[in-house]
């Protein structure tokens, strides 16, 4: 004798639609598609960066598909080093030196 | 190549300052040199000088080594831009000839005479509606994304609609098909076969998987790359969520996509191996048995081939998210090398679909001679049949007769195939 149950297709129908409710409410898919392949600091070093050597910089962040927050300092020679994201002293230091050169290259 | 600027004797203070802290801080040389070098720089300001090419790669070569560098991708690009759109070229055509024919011979031919029928249907219509999504996202590869927001929100939308769809689908498969067994046992009347009921269930799988794609229509952007100045369709998160959401909204994908669906098909198909296990004792012929089970081997096998190895690479890709675990280059790029195959892998689920439930049905089979002969006669050549969006699938449905089909003795030859 096969497998026998009582009520066997009004507890299977309910647990289909259970099962379905169950991932509807709780399965939000946005993954669709993997980031493409993004460049980003994977960790940064609090050592000061000389400033002749910085060409121009700009923020990372986890909102661009990157795992942390950084700033980015690119050099003359297009390298470009990994800095903590907070503004401590010399990294103000740093930004304010090459956004006053922007202006005055601007005038 | 920039000059120094020229200012008053405070701001050239200032600069020296800034300089001589930074040498102190950063550079271990003796005294003297530090002396000398500060002196050569104050030479150089003040009679306007561009820096020299020795100078910065004396400064570089200090520092680089002991500083942090941006993770250079471009090669993983590279790759992905070859790899993809070969990948998904082979995926459209196969995926389009398998899905087509489906859709072809149940709306020409073959009657839905179950609700595995009904799901089968509906899952060759939602590969194919992911099938046709591949395109864009082969071009994206190689050129980035180039046609607007608006396409890129639906489009991964679309994907991920569909891409839940077919599990969803699968799930339901599996479930109706233990059902049929357990029914065919306890001659119970029929009332899901009914045609309203079809309806209805399959109006809950596209409305459940429709709602799952919302959230791409709205994260979905395009978004420029600042290192490689190239356009990519990505989610964006408000700031205040990215990485909470991101790594939440990934476990509950790997756990409602995979681990759900991979559970369920366990659950009903075991039970029903049993079942096949037992009927051995009650005489029913060894072949048919032995092909029974291995639909259900093959069923199960290509469905952990294909998804397990991408489920596992998109978990480790949460715990990074995390707990920021990858800190090297090198294992980063492989793990953006381990997420483009092991994707490329699933997809191929949406190929091997109309082989796995469909055409190794023996009834399939006979259909499928029936029309080469059919057509060999008339000497007419292969035709796509149209296809059709899923709302007019379920009307058609409905307007269909059903002689037998309350049969429990058909639902358990659908499925013994």
């Amino acid at each position: 004798m096969l497998l026998r149950r009582t009520n066997t297709k009004t507890t299977m129908q309910t647990s289909t639609i259970t099962l379905l409710l169950i991932a509807a409410v709780f399965c939000i898919n946005t993954e669709a598609f993997p980031d493409t392949a993004v460049d980003c600091c994977l960790t940064t070093k609090d050592t000061r960066i000389p400033l002749q050597i910085v060409a121009s910089y700009f923020h990372q962040t986890t909102e661009s598909g990157c795992p942390i927050a950084a700033t980015v300092f690119i050099t003359k020679k297009d390298k470009k080093l990994c800095a903590p994201p907070e503004k401590n002293t010399w990294i103000s230091r740093i930004i304010s030196h090459l956004e006053k050169k922007q202006r005055k290259a601007l005038q | 190549m920039s000059s120094c600027p020229s200012g008053n004797n405070q701001q050239s203070a200032s600069l020296l300052w800034t300089a001589d802290s930074s040498f102190l801080n950063g550079v271990s040389h003796h005294k003297q040199i530090t002396m000398g070098v500060l002196l050569e720089y104050e030479h150089d300001y003040q009679y306007h000088d561009h820096d020299n090419d020795s100078n910065d790669s004396a400064y570089d070569e200090d520092y680089f080594g002991d500083l942090h560098t941006v993770c250079d991708k471009q090669e993983v690009r590279s790759f992905a831009g070859v790899f993809l759109p070969v990948i998904y070229t082979l995926a459209l055509v196969l995926g389009l000839a398998g899905n087509s024919l489906v859709v072809f011979i149940y709306l020409s031919h073959k009657r839905l005479r179950t609700l595995t029928d009904v799901f089968i249907l509906n899952l060759a219509f939602a590969d194919l509606l992911l099938l046709f999504t591949l395109p864009f996202w082969a071009a994206d590869a190689v050129n980035g994304w180039q046609i607007g927001t608006a396409a890129c929100k639906i489009t991964s939308a679309l994907y991920t609609t569909n891409f839940s769809c077919s599990m969803l689908l699968l799930s339901c498969i599996s479930i109706d098909r233990y059902r049929a067994l357990a029914k065919g046992s306890a001659h119970t009347p029929a009332r899901n076969n009914s045609r309203k009921h079809r309806i209805i269930m399959c109006l809950v799988v596209w409305g459940i998987a429709i709602v799952l794609g919302l959230p791409d229509m709205v994260f979905y952007t395009v978004r420029v790359q600042h290192s490689s100045e190239r356009y990519t369709c990505r989610a964006v998160y408000p700031h205040s969520m990215a990485r909470a959401a991101k790594a939440t909204l990934e476990i509950l994908e790997v756990s409602l996509s995979f681990i759900l669906p991979f559970l369920v098909m366990m659950f009903c198909y075991c039970r029903v191996g049993v079942a096949l296990s037992q009927a051995a004792t009650a005489g029913v012929h060894g072949g048919r048995r032995w092909r029974a089970f291995r639909v259900l081997i093959a069923v199960v096998g290509v469905f952990l081939l294909t998804q397990l190895p991408y489920n596992v690479v998109k978990l480790i890709k949460t715990l990074d998210v995390i707990y920021i675990l990858v800190t090297e280059c090198d294992v980063s790029k492989n793990l953006d090398l381990a997420n483009q195959i092991t994707e490329s892998l699933a997809l191929t689920h949406c190929c091997l679909n109309p082989v796995l439930y469909v055409f190794i049905g023996s009834s399939f089979k006979m259909h499928i001679i029936k029309l080469a002969k059919h057509w060999s006669q008339t000497g007419r050549g292969y035709r796509h049949g149209n296809e059709q969006p899923a709302i007019e699938i379920s009307l058609k449905s409905a307007t269909q007769t059903h002689t037998n089909s309350s049969s429990g003795n058909e639902d358990t030859s659908t499925f013994t195939i």
